[in-house]
């Protein structure tokens, strides 16, 4: 299950994860103000379209997304339950008042059908539950590394200010080698901001790729569950028939077997 | 002679509609609560979900609505088959003249009756197989 499988990953990763989900709730909020402030031009246009990606790629109503989670869960759960402890006990009840015969086992057969389509709700309930916590976890997942991976990058680049404003004021010095030493430093700062820019970017676009591809990962098993020919069997219809119209519902055969020969009881054939 | 027992079998019916159908019911209701808007997804997930979870959310809905439906359906086909079982009875304590069962059976086959029209009125009868 994917949603374990995210679980065990954040126990790996442990602390790391914590501060990268930290990280991924309050970057986009420093990235905004940064790029306010105007630390650096290159860096305004790169940390806006991370902070947009990252709201883009964020669920926006969590706690309902869990909410169903729970509920198909619950569902699988009580399907389970009245299938394993209520189902055997209430059919045995009812083939022991009611002794074998052609209309005893078409209702059997009947009960097979419905049993078959019980179990197929419970897997479909277990299916729709785990997909949507695969699909819940991918998607935070993804929005966690972003924020991270935007972070760090944001660092870098808060770093390299701080060289630019030293080197800058080195250059300011009058001797020459310290001018020197200042004009490199605001070059390597300058170019460390540039490419940090640009894996900010590239970070940006991996987002948007990897939580689509996650949710359709996650939510694309779900379309077989309706391709599948599962419906109820439905006998209302057919109570008054006489059994003669081809239908072959458990009470129709009833019908037919036990008017036989009314005068004698009857007999099944 | 088949030895049906009637009154066991309803019993018996009565039993599996009272314990079955209400889990069935909890089922309908938490599945019909299932629903969830795309954009609660966020923006990058809201047309997967729209596609994927949506759809197959309802199917599943109405396989739980029909689950009910179902067991309705199975609470009036066994009344019937009660029902249908009485009479026969009756015929044959007409043929051998049993004073008890002369008494007893018309009273339980009215009863039999109504029952099957409480389990019919106002369930939905859906098309059959």
């Amino acid at each position: 299950m994917a949603g374990e499988e995210a679980f065990t990953g954040a126990l790996v990763e442990g602390a790391v994860i914590g501060g990268m989900k930290a990280l991924g709730t309050y970057g986009p909020a420093w990235a905004g103000s940064l790029a306010k402030i105007q630390l650096a031009g290159t860096l305004a246009k790169p940390a806006a379209g991370a902070a947009a990606v990252w709201l883009l790629a964020q669920p926006w109503d969590d706690e309902a997304i869990t909410k169903v989670f729970n509920d198909w869960r619950t569902i699988n759960l009580k399907v389970a339950h009245l299938r394993t402890r209520e189902w055997d006990d209430e059919l045995k009840a009812i083939q022991a008042a009611w002794p074998e015969g052609a209309d005893r086992r078409a209702f059997d057969t009947f009960m097979g059908v419905v049993y078959h389509e019980v179990q197929q709700l419970e897997t479909a309930a277990l299916q729709m539950a785990n997909a949507v916590q695969s699909a819940q976890s991918d998607i935070s997942k993804i929005v966690n590394n972003a924020g991270v991976v935007v972070d760090s990058l944001l660092g870098i680049i808060i770093a390299s200010e701080i060289a630019e404003l030293i080197g800058k004021r080195l250059m300011a010095s009058p001797t020459p080698a310290t001018v020197a030493m200042g004009t490199a430093m605001v070059a390597a700062a300058n170019a460390t901001k540039a490419s940090s820019g640009l894996l900010l970017m590239g970070t940006a676009v991996n987002t948007i790729v990897g939580a689509t591809a996650a949710i359709i990962f996650s939510m694309g098993n779900l379309t077989a569950l309706m391709s599948a020919d599962n419906q109820f069997p439905m006998p209302q219809a057919n109570l008054d028939s006489d059994g003669t119209d081809g239908k072959t519902d458990f009470d129709d055969i009833t019908r037919r077997s036990a008017t036989r020969s009314p005068g004698e009881g009857w007999s099944y054939t | 002679m088949v030895d049906v027992n009637t009154e066991a079998l309803k019993a018996a019916t009565q039993n599996l509609i009272s314990t079955l159908r209400p889990i069935a019911e909890q089922i309908d209701n938490l599945a019909g609560g299932t629903h969830l808007d795309p954009l609660q997804w966020g923006a990058i997930g809201a047309v997967t979900v729209a596609n994927n979870y949506t759809p197959a959310r309802e199917y599943q809905s109405k396989q739980a609505a029909d689950f009910v439906k179902c067991l309705d359906g199975i609470n009036a086909g066994l009344l019937s088959v009660v029902l249908h079982y009485r009479e026969a009875e009756l015929a044959t304590a007409t043929r051998v003249q049993d004073a008890q069962k002369l008494a007893d059976l018309p009273g339980k086959i009215a009863l039999d009756r109504s029952d099957l029209e409480t389990a019919t009125q106002g369930k939905d009868l859906g098309p059959t197989d």
